[in-house]
């Protein structure tokens, strides 16, 4: 399938953020939006299994000047085995305006044995937009048994400043060769976890490092061109989720945001 | 015949060479304190397994374009690279770790053999990464022997600081710099002669690991 979500969201006056433009096709579905803590809350939806090779997925966001979006996903992304040897493809862009405030927070991607799948994110921050980026990258469905036993990722990702190129990664992960082994290390079903902030001064040290466990393996660091990021690695699917959540409520904390609600218990 | 740069590469790659190098465990310090990398054969195998793909697969191809680009005298691009290097390392001690030691090697081997074009490349404000610097130093040797030199330094330069961390003799430690090296070496020649579209290489785990030595209590290397 060959889908897309393109969103730009601007400010009433008022100052509510609302959806001035949007377009999404399948397998990608918009549900409803609801405001919280000052954000409009977005869930991206994809009513279908999940991923295919094949698939040719792009989606486009903008928060413009005085908007607050927040962009989530309600379940796990999953991709599929590669029927036909090729991967799907992922190609996402989020530019933050200034005075804007975006951040995508989505579920764990699972990609199952034999997946093929290349994502491209670009992220695009103005001086005095903010911007939470989180991922969440799974060794695969443990429960069955497939514990990093996709075919290959390929997972770029490049970060903006204003002009400035911020972070730069290109990673290909296999099986097939030492890819995966510094996340075999610490544990056998390592969950990694990934975090890019921009707009924010510093961030709160202490409470990063009290993260960190036997189960949680933390680190932090300033960007070249401002910003942070955060990279974790976990024991399990457990302390992936409660150390995402924690470390939502912290960023939010030292961004002076209210966290807002993505309507979930867990 | 001996090659007329052979003396140059020999005295800019000993390890008496003052670029202090030996001040820098590159994130390896708290994976020993971790107990990621507990012991010589553990250090081996991080080297084989993390290090050696890790050069492979971005170090040493992006070496490949600087130093084509140091050897045609292009400094605009070579600084290109040399600030994108900086978007690449995203843990701060790694990034600046590597701008001190290419800072270093420039200021030094410009001391050794004066030249202009690399005092005004040092002093143009660039980041002077370790890569750029060894491309920048090295740009008058074939591209091979500044691909030996740079792994040898990266190596080299974990298990000499090994040697600090937990108990391996100097004998052990080049032993294991010759595995890695004989590891390494049959693959130039394909990194040279088909330059990788796609570059890049995954280590969460040093990444961390370096990210955490930057706030550690106490520590015996700069990184």
């Amino acid at each position: 399938m060959r889908g897309h979500l393109h969103l730009t969201a601007s400010c009433y006056p008022a100052g509510q953020t609302y959806l001035r433009e949007q377009s999404f096709r399948a397998p990608l579905h918009l549900s409803k939006p609801h405001e919280d803590a000052g954000a409009l809350v977005v869930n991206i939806v994809n009513p279908t299994a999940g991923i295919f090779d094949g698939d040719a997925i792009e989606l486009n966001v903008v928060a413009e000047t005085g908007a607050s979006i927040v962009l989530t996903t309600p379940s796990a992304s999953r991709v599929y085995k590669s029927r036909s040897g090729g991967p799907a493809k992922v190609q996402q862009t989020f530019t933050v305006q200034a005075g804007a405030f975006l951040e995508f927070y989505p579920e764990p991607f699972i990609p199952q044995a034999g997946a093929r799948y290349h994502q491209k994110t670009e992220l695009r921050v103005a001086s005095e937009g903010q911007l939470l980026y989180f991922d969440w990258l799974s060794p695969g469905r443990v429960a069955s048994g497939e514990v990093f036993r996709y075919g290959e990722l390929l997972w770029d990702l490049d970060v903006w400043t204003g002009e400035k190129l911020a972070a730069r990664e290109r990673y290909r992960l296999s099986p097939d060769d030492h890819s995966l082994d510094s996340l075999r290390l610490l544990h056998a079903q390592t969950h990694y976890l990934s975090c890019f902030v921009i707009g924010t001064e510093s961030l709160p040290m202490a409470e990063l490092e009290a993260l960190n466990s036997p189960e949680v393996y933390l680190g932090h660091s300033p960007l070249s061109a401002g910003g942070f990021t955060v990279k974790v690695l976990c024991q399990d699917s457990l302390s992936a989720r409660r150390t995402l959540r924690q470390l939502r409520d912290i960023l939010y904390h030292s961004m002076s945001r209210q966290v807002p609600n993505l309507g979930r218990y867990m | 015949m001996l090659p007329e740069w052979l003396p140059w590469l020999l005295q800019v790659n000993d390890s008496q060479f003052p670029s202090g190098a030996y001040a820098h465990s590159m994130g390896l310090e708290e994976l020993v304190q971790r107990g990621a990398v507990k012991n010589p054969d553990q250090l081996e195998t991080f080297l084989q397994q993390q290090i050696i793909p890790g050069l492979l697969a971005f170090e040493l191809p992006f070496l490949v374009k600087a130093h084509k680009v140091a050897a045609c005298g292009d400094h605009a691009n070579l600084r290109l690279l040399d600030e994108e290097l900086d978007a690449w390392k995203l843990a701060v001690e790694l990034r600046q770790a590597s701008r001190q030691l290419g800072s270093r090697r420039l200021s030094l081997v410009q001391k050794l053999d004066p030249d202009p074009s690399l005092a005004a490349y040092g002093q143009s404000g660039a980041p002077c990464h370790h890569l750029i610097a060894c491309a920048l130093e090295l740009r008058h040797l074939p591209v091979a022997a500044a691909l030996c030199a740079f792994s040898l330094q990266s190596i080299s330069g974990y298990a000499i600081s090994s040697m600090k961390l937990m108990r391996l003799g100097q004998e052990r430690c080049q032993l294991i710099i010759r595995a890695a090296m004989v590891s390494l070496a049959p693959h130039l020649e394909g990194l040279i002669a088909a330059p990788a579209e796609r570059i890049g290489w995954f280590n969460p785990l040093l990444e961390i690991a370096s990210m955490r030595h930057a706030r550690a209590n106490e520590r015996l290397f700069i990184s």
